[in-house]
């Protein structure tokens, strides 16, 4: 054979590799995710960690440190009183994530998450268990008789969660429930009824000291006694607990549902063994316990005093308008109250996201801390990110973070003063 | 008879019909005594066996004085310088013109003994010139083919060449495609962890250009190598041969492809 070797080729590094896949704007981690082998999750903002458990129990919080220092507060008893995150019908026994929970099972228990940051973390905790769930409980007998919920947690960069309970019933049988056939005795302060409660179990040592917001404002709160329940409206659902040697605070608030057939009922801002922020209704015992639940709330952290954190509580509250401007017009909204996104949640089923077109948006107003906005650009195809301009702003100062093709939500880390305006464009 | 006495006889018949035809005419004489004195000079030739020199003596005489016993000293000139073709048809023309002459008897004599070796000659030059025809006519054949086979192998070589510049060049873009995939593959990590938009935008789009041309530059080098690789295999001849290997590297799959000619 004649030598006469024309080329040798090395042609393709081409024909085995992989597709070149770029991956998606994730952004700097405000806010961290993390799930283990377990289904636990926790969220994680740089001064508070929530973490949610995993099993098959109920996945509602059982632990929540702010400063590496867990704050809640955990029962040894089923009875009445609060332990960890979640639901109480006093007497019965408590929906809680807290392990020790009183024998109480989930017949079913969901953990999802809706957001996982980087800006905007939100899980949504579903959970359903008969009333005769706990062990030797004579509450209610039948075994159709049952109760689901579901709490929304919805964790910000600066550490503020919202949260949004909703619990329902399920008695096909008209099962008659007395609070004097409970294994747990009545509540001393409320003979004869059930008390209704979302809350949140504070630890009385690591948050030893308690304030009402008051009638005078935040500047001037309200001391109150932790361990002694008040029976107190607003104002004073809203109330600030403040760490050993004033290192942090925790403000908490909680928006009274617009359901008149309950009350006027006393929020209890602390019940039991230990300092509880909880959003009640007291119900008297009838023959049939069917009721709406449906409420949210807010924490507030803070590490300077408790007049800062109760003020940021106050403009979850009453929050200010974030004007939206684009070529079709001038709007204003209020960020959703069930989740603290301008143009969240409207409760009711609603779509959240605020509709604008695809050109310039313009953001004006008064949000007087960081915000959060949820935008829907219009027109057709993916929205690779979102880029946004204001004056003067360092890089970092906001984070976009994809919902779906066309639907972002913007976290920015400033207040808007009069006059600041803020140019996002899709892109 | 001898030859010798037939070359005189023919002098003694020019000199016989010289002496009365003096008076019949003043040119006639002259030429008749030109052939006689050109007879003797051929006989002289002849007898020195010079026969080409005797035959254009007799020619010439013959020429001036038409006497057939001349034609017979051609042939014997032909005879005795062996060229027995034009020999017997000089005996033959002689008989025609002279059936009765003196020489005729031995023309006839010379005819006989002629005629079987002329013909043996003409069979054999005849045979000779079929074969001679039939070797042109296998020189054809093979000329054609060898043509044939001359513009087949350039033809070969011509193709083997393009497909030489289309593996070769194929792999060179392919080689620069997986230069830019490598560079987007790089700047891939760099867009992980753009935390400014804007920055995203700037480096995916980066990313983009050069993730298609290392995608456009796959499908043209594969494109060319494979047509490179279908002339190569179609073109070689019986001694070439095309190698093809494969292998895994880091950066993907390494086609490698040799052939030798």
């Amino acid at each position: 054979m004649r030598l006469g070797l024309a080329a040798s080729i090395t042609a393709a590094s081409a024909l085995g590799s992989a597709c070149l896949d770029i991956p998606e704007f994730r952004g700097s981690t405000k806010v961290g995710y993390s799930k283990d082998m377990a289904g636990a999750i926790t969220v994680a903002t740089p001064d508070v960690t929530l973490h949610f458990p995993g099993g098959s129990g109920f996945h509602l919080p059982d632990q929540l440190k702010l400063l590496s220092v867990d704050v809640m507060g955990h029962a040894s008893s089923p009875c009445w009183g609060a332990s960890g995150t979640g639901f109480a019908v006093t007497p019965m026994p408590r929906v809680s994530g807290d392990p020790v929970d009183g024998g109480v099972t989930a017949s079913d228990s969901a953990l999802e998450a809706n957001m996982t940051g980087p800006a905007v973390v939100q899980l949504t905790a579903t959970w359903s268990t008969r009333w005769s769930f706990a062990a030797g409980s004579t509450c209610s007998t039948s075994t159709r008789h049952s109760s689901g919920g579901s709490s929304t947690f919805t964790v910000f960069p600066d550490g503020h969660i919202v949260r949004h309970d909703v619990l329902t019933e399920n008695n096909p049988d008209m099962e008659q429930v007395m609070t004097e056939r409970c294994t747990c005795a009545d509540m001393p302060s409320a003979p004869d009824a059930f008390i209704l409660s979302s809350y949140w179990a504070f630890d009385r040592q690591a948050l030893p000291t308690l304030f009402g917001l008051g009638d005078s404002g935040p500047s001037s709160p309200d001391p109150l006694m932790p361990g002694k329940m008040y029976g107190v409206t607003a104002p004073y659902d809203t109330v600030c607990f403040d760490g050993p040697d004033d290192d942090y605070q925790v403000a908490s608030t909680w928006v009274r549902p617009p359901r008149p057939d309950h009350g006027p009922i006393p929020n209890a801002a602390a019940v039991g063994f230990d300092t509880v922020v909880s959003h009640d209704v007291q119900k008297a015992a009838t023959p049939m316990l069917d009721f709406p639940w449906d409420v949210h709330g807010a924490l507030f952290f803070e590490r300077s005093n408790c007049t800062a954190a109760l003020k940021r509580a106050i403009d979850y509250t009453a929050p200010q308008a974030l004007m939206i401007s684009t070529a079709s017009g001038t709007m204003s909204s209020l960020p959703s109250a069930l989740d603290g996104i301008y143009g969240g949640d409207p409760g009711g089923g609603g779509r959240p996201g605020i509709e604008v077109s695809d050109g310039t948006t313009t953001l004006s107003g008064g949000p007087s801390g960081p915000f959060v906005v949820w935008l829907k650009f219009s027109g057709s195809g993916s929205v690779i990110v979102p880029t946004a301009t204001r004056p003067g702003a360092a890089i970092g100062w906001y984070v976009p973070q994809r919902v779906r093709d066309r639907e972002w939500l913007i976290w920015v880390q400033d207040a808007l003063q009069p006059g600041d305006t803020i140019t996002v464009r899709p892109n | 008879m001898t030859v010798r006495s037939l070359a005189i006889l023919a002098v003694f018949a020019l000199v016989a019909t010289l002496a009365p035809g003096a008076a019949q005419a003043q040119a006639e004489p002259d030429a008749r005594a030109q052939a006689a004195a050109h007879v003797r000079q051929g006989q002289a030739f002849f007898e020195h066996r010079d026969f080409d020199r005797a035959l254009a003596e007799y020619q010439t005489a013959l020429d001036l004085s038409a006497e057939p016993s001349l034609i017979f000293n051609i042939a014997l000139c032909h005879d005795r310088a062996n060229r027995p073709e034009e020999a017997l048809r000089m005996f033959q023309r002689y008989l025609e013109l002279a059936p009765d002459g003196s020489v005729a008897e031995e023309a006839r004599g010379d005819v006989a003994r002629l005629t079987p070796i002329v013909e043996k000659i003409v069979a054999d030059r005849e045979a000779e010139q079929a074969r001679q025809r039939e070797a042109a006519a296998q020189r054809t054949d093979a000329d054609q083919r060898a043509e044939v086979a001359l513009r087949t192998a350039a033809a070969a070589n011509r193709r083997a060449r393009i497909a030489r510049y289309l593996i070769v060049g194929g792999g060179m873009v392919a080689a620069a495609g997986g230069v830019a995939y490598y560079l987007a593959n790089q700047h891939l990590d760099r867009v992980a962890v753009d935390y400014d938009p804007a920055q995203y935008l700037d480096d995916r789009h980066g990313v983009l250009v050069e993730r298609n041309v290392a995608y456009g530059a796959y499908a043209v080098g594969g494109v060319a190598i494979a047509a490179g690789l279908v002339l190569a295999l179609t073109a070689r001849g019986a001694d070439d041969g095309a190698r093809l290997s494969a292998a895994i590297t880091p950066g993907g799959a390494a086609l490698s492809v040799a052939w030798s000619r």
